[in-house]
C-alpha cells in the first residue's frame, strides 16, 4: 500500500511539473520601429538624459530606428540566457518573443538555470550552434563565465549582456557592451529629486538639520552598490552634517516583516530627526517601507521613492500613494528593445563588441565596451501611467500590442 | 495561580527574565530611544509573526516532530488569501478557505511523517520548496494588492495600546497554555514527545496526535501569513518565508525541547518570543552593521541549542538518579 502511494505521489508530482511548464504568451501584430524611447515623466532630473544617438552614428546601428531590412536573411536564433527566472525576466522574454519575430526576424528560445552557476556556464556548449545569445549572468560567477564565452565560445554565438554587465566591481569598467540601467545615475537621480522637491510635501519651514536619509539595500548584490553610493554621494554634497543610514537586508531572507522592522528600529531611534528620505535600491523594499511609515504616523514627514518602479507603480495601480511619492522609470521596454536590437548588429557583423553604441561610450565605463544609454526618468503618481504608455507606444507603435504581465 | 507561580519562580521562566532585562537595559544605555512607544509597538508588531509562527511550531516540537514548511505555509496562506480577494470575495470567506488550505497543508506535512514515515526534518523541507514554486506559479512571481480598507483593519486595528495582531498572539498563547497543561490532548501531546514508546504502550495514538498538531501547525502559520497580508496590504512570495527559523529559536529559548516532550509553559515561551524579538529589535535600533547582525543571529541560536541540550541532560541525570533515592 505504502509503495503504491509513494508511486502515486511521485506522478502526481511530475504531471504537476508537466502542467505548469512555461507560461509564454504570443504576440499580436507588427509594431513601427522608433528611436530610442524616453518617456514622458519628469525629465528635468539633473544627468537625467544619458547620451542619444549622435551624427557620428548615421545610420544608426544597433539602435531601434536601425533602418536596415532584416527580413531580407534567414531569421536567427538567439537564446535569452538566464541564470535565473522571476516575474519581470519571463515577461521580458515573452516581449523579447514578439520584437524578434515581428521587428527583426529573430526567433527566441530561453533557458534558465535555476540559479546554478556551474550549469549556466557548463550549459553554453549545448548552444553553441545559436546565432546569439542575450544574457544575464550572477556576479559571483563572472570571471568564469568571461572566460568561457571568450575561449571556449568564441567561434560560435555572439552575446549580450542584459540586467548584469561583465564589470570591474571597483572601476566600473565594462568587460563587455551591456544593456544596464546606470546604477551610480540611478541612485543619484532619485536622490536628487527627493532633494529638490521635498519642499513640495513639506512645505518651506522645514528644519533642513532635522532631515535624515535612510537607504535601503542589500550590498551583496553587485549592482545595488553604485545606487547606494549614488545616493550617499548626492545627500551629503547637499546635507553635509545630516544623518545618513543604510538598511541593509544582507544575510537575511527579503521579506516584508524584516524592511518594516528596520524602518521602524530607525526611525524610533533618531526622535532629533523629524522629516526623512528613504530611498530604496530595489522593487521589494518600498512598499514595507510605506507601511512602517504608516504606523507609525509620520506618512506627512517622510518621502519614499525608489530606484526601481515595479514595487511602486503597483502601490500606485491600487490607488495606494501616502509617502511613496516618486520612483526611477524603468520600464523593461527599455531593456528588451536595446537588447535585441544591439545582438542584432552584432550577429548581422555590421557591429563588434568594441563597436557597439561606441558613439554613446562613457569614459566612466573604460574605453573598450559601451554601455547602452538607457534615459533615467523619475515618475510620480500623475505621470507614471502616461510614461508606460509612451514608451510602449515608441517600441509597439501601439501600446495596446505591449504583452501583458 | 500559586503553584504556578512556584514553579515559574523554579524554571526557565525566572532565568527568561533576567535575560530579557539585561538584553533592555544593555540596549537602553546604547540608544535611549530602545524603550520609546515606537519601538516597544515596534516590538510587539515584531513579536505578532513570530509568536504566532511560534505557537503552532512549539506544539509540533514537543510532540517530537517539526515543520520547516510553516513559513512557505504562512506566505501561502497571505498569497491566496490577497489573490481571492483581489478577485472580489469578501476577505471573511476568503480567510477561512485560507485556514482550510493551512489544514491540508498540515495534512499532507502528516502523511509525510507518519504514514510514508520520512523525516519531518526532511519532508518539510522538500514542501516549504514545493510550496515557495507553487506560489511563485499561481502569482506569477509578482506582487498581489489589496484594497479591501476592511481587511486592512486586522492589521491596523488597536485594542487600547495593544495592537490586534499582537493580541492574536497572546491569545494563541493562552488557548494553547490551557490546552497543553490541562486537556487529555496535551498530555498525550507531551507523552508522545517525551517517550514514543511508552505513549505507544499507554494506547495513545501517535500518528493521530502528531496529525491533529501538524495539521494545527499549517492552520496557524496560514493565520500568521494573513495578518501580515493585512498590515502589508498585499500578498507576495518571500514574505514569511523564514519565519520558521525564527520561530524554532523562539520556542527552543522559550523551553521547548528540541528532542520533543518537554515544555516549560506557555508564559515561558512568551517570554522566548519576547527576548528574541527584543534582542533583533536592539541591533536594528544601534544600527549594527547588517553581516554582525547575521552572526549575531547565528550565535543566538548556537546558545539556544546548548542551553537546551544543557537542560535535558539535566533532566535526563535527575531521571536517573530519581529511583535510587526512592529506594535509599
Amino acid at each position: 500500500m505504502k509503495k503504491i502511494l509513494a508511486i502515486a505521489l511521485v506522478l502526481a508530482v511530475v504531471a504537476g511539473l508537466l502542467a505548469c511548464g512555461g507560461n509564454t504568451t504570443g504576440g499580436a501584430t507588427t509594431p513601427t520601429p522608433a528611436s530610442t524611447p524616453s518617456g514622458g515623466g519628469d525629465t528635468n532630473a539633473p544627468s537625467g538624459g544619458g547620451p542619444t544617438p549622435n551624427p557620428a552614428n548615421p545610420s544608426h546601428v544597433g539602435y531601434w530606428d536601425d533602418p536596415v531590412d532584416h527580413f531580407a536573411r534567414d531569421p536567427y536564433k538567439v537564446t535569452f540566457y538566464q541564470v535565473y527566472a522571476n516575474e519581470a525576466i519571463d515577461w521580458q522574454y515573452r516581449a523579447l518573443q514578439y520584437l524578434g519575430k515581428e521587428k527583426m526576424n529573430v526567433e527566441f528560445d530561453f533557458f534558465n538555470a535555476n540559479g546554478d552557476n556551474e550549469k549556466f556556464i557548463n550549459s553554453f556548449d549545448l548552444y553553441r550552434d545559436r546565432d546569439g545569445l542575450i544574457l544575464t549572468h550572477d556576479y559571483a560567477a563572472q570571471k568564469r563565465t568571461l572566460e568561457v564565452l571568450r575561449d571556449e565560445m568564441k567561434d560560435s554565438f555572439q552575446w549580450l549582456n542584459v540586467m548584469t554587465p561583465f564589470q570591474n566591481d571597483e572601476t566600473q569598467e565594462l568587460y563587455g557592451p551591456a544593456v544596464v540601467l546606470d546604477g551610480y545615475l540611478i541612485g543619484q537621480v532619485s536622490t536628487q529629486w527627493c532633494i529638490d522637491n521635498y519642499k513640495t510635501y513639506w512645505g518651506n519651514d522645514v528644519k533642513t538639520e532635522e532631515i535624515g536619509m535612510i537607504m535601503l539595500n542589500m550590498s551583496t548584490i553587485n549592482v545595488f552598490r553604485p545606487r547606494e553610493q549614488a545616493a550617499k554621494d548626492t545627500w551629503t554634497a547637499a546635507f553635509p552634517n545630516n544623518l545618513w543610514l543604510v538598511g541593509d537586508t544582507s544575510g537575511q531572507q527579503i521579506n516584508a516583516e524584516l524592511v518594516y522592522n528596520i524602518i521602524t528600529g530607525y526611525v524610533s531611534g533618531h526622535p532629533e530627526i523629524t522629516h526623512w528620505f528613504i530611498n530604496c535600491a530595489m522593487m521589494l523594499y518600498p512598499a514595507p517601507a510605506a507601511r512602517a511609515v504608516e504606523t507609525l504616523g509620520i506618512e506627512d514627514r517622510v518621502i519614499i521613492t525608489c530606484c526601481e518602479s515595479q514595487g511602486v507603480t503597483t502601490e500606485w495601480d491600487a490607488g495606494s500613494v501616502g509617502s511613496l511619492v516618486s520612483c526611477v522609470g524603468a520600464s523593461d521596454d527599455l531593456l528588451t528593445a536595446p537588447a535585441l536590437s544591439g545582438i542584432v548588429a552584432l550577429m548581422d557583423g555590421r557591429a563588434t563588441q568594441e563597436t557597439l553604441w561606441e558613439d554613446a561610450r562613457q569614459a566612466k565605463f573604460g574605453t573598450k565596451y559601451s554601455l547602452y544609454p538607457i534615459p533615467v526618468t523619475m515618475l510620480t503618481p500623475e505621470t507614471y501611467v502616461q510614461y508606460n504608455i509612451d514608451v510602449a507606444n515608441e517600441i509597439y507603435g501601439d501600446a495596446s500590442l505591449k504583452p501583458s504581465r | 495561580m500559586k503553584k504556578t507561580l512556584i514553579k515559574f519562580s523554579k524554571g526557565k521562566g525566572v532565568t527568561l527574565v533576567i535575560v530579557i532585562a539585561v538584553v533592555v537595559i544593555f540596549f537602553s544605555i546604547l540608544k535611549k530611544e530602545y524603550l520609546s512607544w515606537d519601538n516597544i509597538r515596534g516590538i510587539m508588531y515584531a513579536m505578532s509573526l513570530t509568536g504566532t509562527i511560534t505557537c503552532g511550531m512549539a506544539c509540533l516540537m514537543m510532540s517530537g516532530s517539526i515543520d520547516l514548511a510553516s513559513g512557505a505555509e504562512g506566505m501561502m496562506g497571505g498569497l491566496v488569501c490577497a489573490m481571492l480577494i483581489a478577485r472580489g470575495m469578501a476577505f471573511p470567506l476568503a480567510i477561512v478557505l485560507c485556514l482550510l488550505m493551512g489544514a491540508v497543508f498540515g495534512l499532507i506535512n502528516a502523511f509525510l511523517s507518519n504514514v510514508m514515515n520520512f523525516m519531518p526534518f526532511i519532508a518539510t523541507m522538500a514542501m516549504s520548496s514545493v510550496w515557495q514554486g507553487v506560489g511563485a506559479i499561481i502569482s506569477g512571481n509578482s506582487t498581489i494588492m489589496i484594497t479591501d480598507r476592511a481587511f486592512w483593519k486586522i492589521g491596523a486595528t488597536n485594542l487600547w495600546i495593544f495592537p490586534l495582531p499582537f493580541i492574536v498572539m497572546v491569545v494563541l498563547l493562552l488557548v494553547y497554555g490551557w490546552l497543553i497543561s490541562n486537556t487529555k490532548i496535551g498530555r498525550q501531546l507531551l507523552l508522545c514527545g517525551g517517550n514514543r514508546n511508552a505513549a505507544r504502550l499507554a494506547g495513545i495514538n501517535f500518528n493521530k496526535i502528531s496529525t491533529i498538531f501538524f495539521v494545527n501547525n499549517g492552520v496557524i502559520a496560514c493565520i500568521g501569513g494573513i495578518i501580515l497580508a493585512s498590515r502589508m496590504h498585499n500578498g507576495t512570495v518571500g514574505n514569511v518565508v523564514g519565519a520558521e527559523m525564527d520561530g524554532m529559536v523562539a520556542a527552543i529559548i522559550g523551553g521547548v525541547s528540541f528532542l520533543g516532550g518537554g515544555s516549560s509553559g506557555m508564559g515561558v515561551l512568551f517570554l522566548g518570543i519576547l527576548m528574541l524579538t527584543c534582542f533583533k529589535s536592539g541591533l536594528y535600533i544601534i544600527n549594527l552593521n547588517a553581516y554582525w547582525m547575521v552572526c549575531a543571529n547565528g550565535v543566538l541560536l548556537v546558545i539556544a541549542l546548548i542551553v537546551d541540550f544543557l537542560r535535558e541532560r539535566a533532566r535526563l541525570r535527575s531521571l536517573k538518579a530519581a529511583p535510587h533515592s526512592q529506594k535509599s
